[in-house]
């Protein structure tokens, strides 16, 4: 064992494990020369790695109590445990809401099978249930001052308005316009059904060096060229998605390929 | 407005030990990330939640530990690339398939020590170390998680527990991991 005394030699097991050792090569070194310094580092790991889990563990609990707080007390729970409950309406309607379900079932079949998409209107039909993608990059919080955030804020407010020409402008005069700010340009152009501006723009989001969003980008180009009339070119990106299961956009692509077939 | 200058404020707080803000960030995000992760993502709303809180210790965790220095992105950005990474790791295991690469691609998530993750998923091992933790007497279970995980400078520990000096926190800390030690070699 080193001559090092107990305390310094403790800090060196904690820099070399917590990755802020000086000089990690010499102490792996020693390490490998050192059978009870190897056991105390194994005990520290050990030691270490239970502090790791046991606070995880209260923080985890922190925040699930703060949805519990926030969730399970309401007067309305309250009342609902504890009064006696009385049907609305007398036993024997309930046969007649039977009859009204089933009748109800029968006509939403009915309806089904009449105004079901026409092979040729499979398109329209699968590019309408292509939701815009959610605003993940931007916190819309309310009030506050006015900041020089403004211009940002409102096109992304425009955009989970689900006003996406206003949202198009606003993103269209931001002076500084980030990677994330193009994407969802795009998306505001796609859901306008202006497919080629779309295409073009998250054409270059997928190549774009360190995006975020560049997988979804790929994805939402496919579509893009969907609604441009290059069906062959947009499948084959959407089975090449729809066959990588670690693709952001996986389930999208397999339920967008069921929906054109 | 959650401006670049709010969101460095708020790193720079966090930084510094304040984790107590973890839950204005966690109430701030949580309930666009849960309908992000069902519907573009399709997870359930329990699912969502889970992997959104481990998200925000993940974040908190590289924070301290200096794995994140800088902010290169906002943080709803970061804490939706954890819990992204998160739910695809999770519906991956519920299909019963081959853990596949979460690490492809440059992401916010790739400062994130999975194997610190991936180490602990290993319920009795898990469950052994926490023993451990809860057999430790309070100060010193309290002065190892000020070192340790929240990475408190010495000086910081010693006037959180009242402690005499320094020196003292020292000594008291190594007392303290060796008798953890103790509890967690077999």
């Amino acid at each position: 064992m080193s001559t090092q005394n107990p305390q310094d030699l403790q800090e060196q097991i904690d820099d070399y494990l917590q990755g802020s050792h000086p000089d990690p090569a010499a102490f792996e070194q020693a390490l490998a020369q050192d059978p009870q310094l190897r056991q105390e580092m194994e005990a520290t790991r050990l030691a270490l790695a239970a502090i790791s889990v046991q606070e995880d563990y209260v923080l985890k609990q922190r925040l699930r109590s703060l949805d519990e707080s926030r969730s399970v007390t309401t007067p309305v729970a309250e009342t609902q445990t504890t009064a006696k409950v009385v049907p609305l309406e007398p036993r024997r309607r309930r046969t007649w809401i039977r009859y009204a379900a089933v009748a109800a079932v029968v006509c939403l079949l009915a309806g089904y099978f009449l105004l079901r998409p026409a092979p040729g209107a499979r398109l329209t039909y699968a590019l309408d249930r292509v939701a815009p993608y959610d605003n993940i990059a931007y916190t819309i919080t309310k009030g506050g001052e006015p900041t020089t955030e403004d211009a940002r804020a409102s096109a992304y407010v425009a955009y989970e308005a689900g006003d996406y020409a206003a949202a198009e402008a606003a993103f269209g005069r931001l002076a500084d316009s980030s990677p994330n700010d193009a994407f969802y340009l795009a998306q505001s152009l796609l859901a306008q059904d202006k497919y080629a501006a779309a295409e073009a723009r998250f054409r270059d989001l997928s190549t774009t060096e360190d995006f975020q969003l560049a997988e979804e980008a790929v994805f939402y180009a496919a579509v893009a060229r969907l609604g441009l009339g290059q069906t062959d070119e947009a499948v084959q990106t959407l089975e090449s998605i729809g066959q990588d299961g670690s693709h952001p956009m996986h389930r999208a692509a397999v339920d967008l390929l069921t929906d054109l077939r | 407005m959650q401006t670049q200058l709010e969101d460095a404020a708020l790193f720079a707080q966090i930084k510094a030990g304040r984790h107590e803000l973890l839950d204005q960030l966690y109430l701030q995000h949580r309930a666009a990330f849960v309908t992000y992760a069902e519907r573009q993502l399709y997870a359930t709303q329990e699912d969502a939640l889970d992997c959104f809180q481990d998200a925000v210790i993940a974040f908190y965790k590289n924070t301290v530990s200096g794995r994140l220095t800088e902010l290169t992105c906002s943080i709803r950005t970061y804490l939706f690339s954890i819990g992204k990474r998160l739910i695809y790791r999770r519906n991956h295991q519920r299909q019963r398939e081959q853990p596949t690469d979460h690490e492809a691609g440059v992401s916010p998530a790739d400062e994130l020590d999975w194997s610190l993750i991936d180490q602990f998923e290993n319920e009795h091992q898990r469950l052994m170390l926490q023993h451990a933790m809860q057999r430790l007497g309070e100060p010193c279970r309290q002065l190892l998680t000020l070192y340790y995980y929240h990475r408190y400078p010495i000086e910081s520990v010693m006037t959180a527990l009242d402690l005499p000096s320094a020196g003292a926190t020292r000594i008291k800390k190594m007392r303290c991991l060796k008798e953890l030690k103790k509890l967690v070699t077999p």
